[in-house]
């Protein structure tokens, strides 16, 4: 499967019983803690070095995070209890919340914050970022909000919004409320317990942006002069090189020495593909940070003494199998008990022991073990050798067209055509293949597999995919892969039945009942076996020694507000 | 002969025209649905698709497409990029000249090495310093420049932290520091082409000093440094050129895995991102100025022929 990008992916994580209440007054106010990084230090010039290029600085269009989460604020901080090892939402721009009414959402700002060009950060502005996240049709944040009520919009500005290619946007909604001058509601059709995690960074399109430059830049310009409200200023953006961001000596949150944050310069983000070339770099010196460094590398950055090597248990790369439900021609179709087998057969300790090298882990659920509704009491598909090979005698005892002339099923694994996704099917086939599959492997360059797997017809027999997660809300996970309008629904289930349990899941803030219903769902996924779960790769980051202070971040949402250089 | 280069500027429109009716054709023969790549988390969102296919004329006929693209791009408008809605033309402008700069470097860096080492090779046969540069251009034909970037980054760049590891500085923001960023990916880019001119300019420069008049000059008592730079080496330059002119292909589909393995924001990555992400108006443009580039270096090989030997001349 084509690897949807990171910020598509990652889960919508939540802390849920305790976030759908108000937060403690002026938490976002409190001085950072240093623990035990020192001293800070202010100045210098931080080179971080990213594998993706940029393709929009403006944050509801989508694109690699990549510095927007230093040049934009956020609405919600997303970060891990130390006590509890729970992640969960923190106020920012956003200092109190309160979801008790079900279907609105109270959010009072921060006060005090700017936009760097001035422009005030108060009710006006917040609903004008929401409406532009919720009604610009280009706007990536519209899949997160369909639980937004829309019946009291006016129906034919909408549709003129979406045949207009405007540059700006100036729609005004009546779903998103200005209370008061520091507080918006937000309507919602139906209760939507993840609503916070989608203002956090866990969702990459979400941050603020400032209404005044957007409206005299336009569209176009302003995704080249990015204007936000984070600790960093947008300076330049040279494409297929660098972008460069210099501290904002406005910006509203102090540091430990009671002037404002941040306490660097600059951030100099240097686009560099190559993933031992970036690895080098970092050996060499000339760069201060990066990110998933292959396995093989990390030994290397672990006795490094000038590095400090970051593994998450939180954040990952998991790698599934799927299964094509919209394929009738598909022998896991015509049969599901090969689908079993099929599941049976892969031994997923090995797949994490031989292709992480040290940094992976062997998958048995759709959910990470952070998440608050793993449950290790669901039957998992197993590595059962013995098993698959029945399952395989049978079916084709029972239909011996499912099988060629040597007695085997032939089917096909379709596979991004990437180093270490080919040696995941490499692995697949001889254990398959071991059960009486007969399997070919079918390698495709990033269009031709997302046109192959994510096309309207179901055209392949089962397919891998590599996909973010990271712990928290168990929504995005299920209603992504689960749902019949999830957009990463790549075994074409349409279910009545999927739809009823995810939308159900997500209008509750009882977590007790949230958690029954997800048992049910990893149950459900279990019966059907249209989904497999293999190994996942620990996400990390390696910076430095002279990096101080950088706390693990969700993911490549890298936060070096209160980061400073020795 | 200003009218022979007429003519062949003229003849150049036809093949740029075929070129680009390839490219346009070869991108949609490939598998892939762009408006699902730029969809991204919409993908589901059947009506954001076909407003998506719309806007990009992907639901008009294939002629109609190349048409539109053809009558806008001979008005000098090369198009937007789907991915980024970014004029390509700005693009262009931007990447150009880094991947020329590049291609320059390595050129120039080919032929003064391969130029003295073919000399001395030619005048010293079946010697050590002939076997030795044999070897070594063997070696450099051979190896993958993307292997040998690898080599000398962790050489140049990691132990001995002689030079810069990857990243551009324009030349005008600081000469230096263009040149030092530079000098592995010329290097590198450089090499294979350096062994297969050396090896060239061995084989016609031998041969030029086997013909009588450079027996004459050396009866007539004149060096063996004036023979060869008088008398034979330009006589032996013809077949040079002509090998040279070939390998400016070979330097923009080189450049496409240099820039990568030493991030240069240069045309040749940004051909094959562009390709991965079925982004056609890219792809055209590129193909467009890339195929102008080969033809152009043709034409200069052509011309150089007749400045080499002035009993070659061009009529229409």
């Amino acid at each position: 499967m084509t690897d949807l990008t990171r910020r598509d992916l990652l889960g919508l994580g939540i802390g849920l019983a305790g976030s759908a209440l108000l937060p403690a007054p002026g938490a976002a106010q409190q001085k950072p803690a240093t623990g035990t990084a020192g001293t800070p230090r202010r100045g210098g010039s931080l080179i971080v070095l990213v594998q993706n290029d940029w393709t929009v600085l403006d944050p509801v269009f989508g694109g690699p995070p990549n510095g927007m989460e230093m040049i934009y604020d956020r609405w919600i901080r997303w970060e891990k209890d130390p006590k509890t090892g729970q992640w969960g939402p923190r106020p920012q721009m956003v200092a109190e919340w309160d979801l008790r009414a079900g279907t609105e959402v109270v959010l009072k700002l921060q006060r005090g914050i700017k936009f760097h060009d001035g422009t005030p950060w108060d009710a006006a502005a917040a609903k004008w970022n929401l409406d532009r996240m919720i009604f610009d049709p280009a706007s990536r944040m519209r899949a997160y909000f369909g639980s937004v009520d829309t019946s009291r919009e006016n129906a034919a500005e909408l549709e003129r919004l979406k045949q207009s290619a405007a540059q700006t946007f100036d729609y005004a909604s009546k779903a998103v409320e200005v209370f008061d001058s520091y507080t918006v509601k937000l309507h919602l059709r139906a209760p939507n317990a993840p609503i916070l995690s989608v203002l956090s960074p866990v969702v990459n399109y979400s941050y603020p942006v400032s209404p005044t430059a957007y409206r005299k830049l336009g569209k176009a310009a302003f995704n080249r002069s990015p204007v936000g409200a984070g600790p960093f200023r947008f300076v330049e953006w040279k494409s297929g090189s660098h972008v460069l961001l210099r501290r904002n000596p406005d910006y509203w949150q102090m540091g430990a020495d009671d002037k404002p944050l941040p306490y660097l310069d600059e951030i100099r983000y240097r686009l560099v593909i190559d993933d031992s070339v970036r690895f080098l770099e970092l050996r060499s010196g000339t760069a201060h940070f990066t990110e998933l460094i292959q396995a093989k590398d990390a030994p290397t950055a672990k006795s490094d003494p000038q590095l400090v090597y970051l593994e998450s248990q939180d954040s990952a790369n998991a790698y599934r199998l799927t299964f094509d439900a919209a394929n009738a021609a598909s022998p896991f179709v015509r049969e599901p008990a090969l689908r079993l087998a099929f599941l049976h057969a892969l031994d997923r300790e090995a797949m994490a022991r031989i292709l992480g090298l040290g940094a992976g882990a062997s998958l048995r659920y759709l959910l990470p073990k952070g998440s608050f509704a793993y449950d290790d009491s669901v039957p998992s598909h197993g590595h059962d050798r013995a098993r698959a090979q029945t399952l395989v005698k049978q079916a084709v005892a029972a239909n011996p067209s499912l099988a060629g002339p040597d007695g085997r099923v032939a089917v096909t694994l379709s596979v991004p055509e990437r180093p270490v996704d080919k040696a995941v099917a490499e692995m697949i086939k001889q254990m398959a293949d071991n059960v009486g599959f007969d399997v070919r492997i079918d390698a495709l360059e990033r269009a031709a597999m997302t046109s192959k797997v994510w096309g309207e017809k179901g055209q392949y027999h089962a397919a891998i995919m590599r996909n973010p997660v990271v712990a928290g809300d168990p929504d995005s996970q299920w209603s992504l892969f689960f749902h019949s309008k999830g957009f990463a629904n790549v075994t074409h289930l349409r279910e009545a039945a999927w739809d009823g349990l995810i939308d159900t899941a997500r209008a509750t803030t009882d977590t007790a009942k949230r958690k029954a219903l997800y048992r049910q769902m990893a149950q459900r996924a279990y019966d059907q076996a249209w989904f497999g779960y293999l190994w996942q790769q620990n996400w990390n980051w390696v910076h430095a020694r002279k990096v101080k202070n950088f706390v693990e971040p969700v993911a490549d949402r890298w936060i070096f507000t209160e980061v400073w250089l020795e | 002969m200003a009218t022979y280069v007429a003519h062949r500027l003229v003849q150049i429109v036809p093949v740029l025209l075929l070129v680009t009716m390839i490219s346009f054709a070869l991108m949609f023969v490939l598998p892939g649905d762009p408006a699902l790549l730029i969809l991204g988390d919409q993908v589901a969102d059947r009506e954001a698709y076909e407003t998506l296919r719309t806007r990009l004329q992907l639901d008009r006929p294939l002629p109609l497409q190349y048409a539109a693209w053809l009558g806008k791009a001979v008005r000098g408008d090369l198009g937007t990029s789907t991915r980024d809605d970014s004029p390509v033309a700005g693009g262009i402008a931007e990447r150009l000249p880094v991947t020329l700069e590049l291609s320059a470097l390595a050129l120039l860096f080919a032929v003064s090495l391969a130029l003295p080492a073919g000399i001395v090779s030619a005048v010293r046969p079946n010697s050590r310093v002939d076997v030795c540069c044999s070897v070594l251009s063997l070696g450099g034909a051979a190896v993958p420049h993307f292997w040998l970037g690898i080599l000398l980054i962790y050489a140049l760049g990691v132990a001995t932290r002689l030079l810069p590891i990857s990243g551009y500085v324009p030349f005008r923001e600081d000469p230096l520091g263009n040149l030092t960023h530079m000098m592995m990916p010329a290097t590198a880019l450089g090499l294979g082409i350096a062994a297969i001119l050396m090896r060239q300019v061995r084989s016609s420069l031998l041969e030029a000093l086997g013909e009588d008049y450079v027996v004459t000059a050396r009866a007539k008592g004149l060096s063996t440094a004036v023979v060869i730079a008088r008398h034979a080496l330009r006589n032996a330059l013809i077949p040079v050129v002509t090998v040279l002119g070939l390998q400016v292909g070979r330097l923009f589909g080189g450049a496409v895995i240099t820039e990568t393995i030493f991030s240069l924001p240069g045309l040749g990555r940004w051909a094959v991102d562009s390709i991965l992400w079925r982004d056609f108006s890219v792809v055209q443009a590129v193909c467009l100025v890339m195929a102008l580039g080969v033809l152009l270096s043709n034409l200069a090989a052509d011309l150089a022929y007749a400045w080499i030997d002035p009993r070659i001349r061009y009529r229409a």
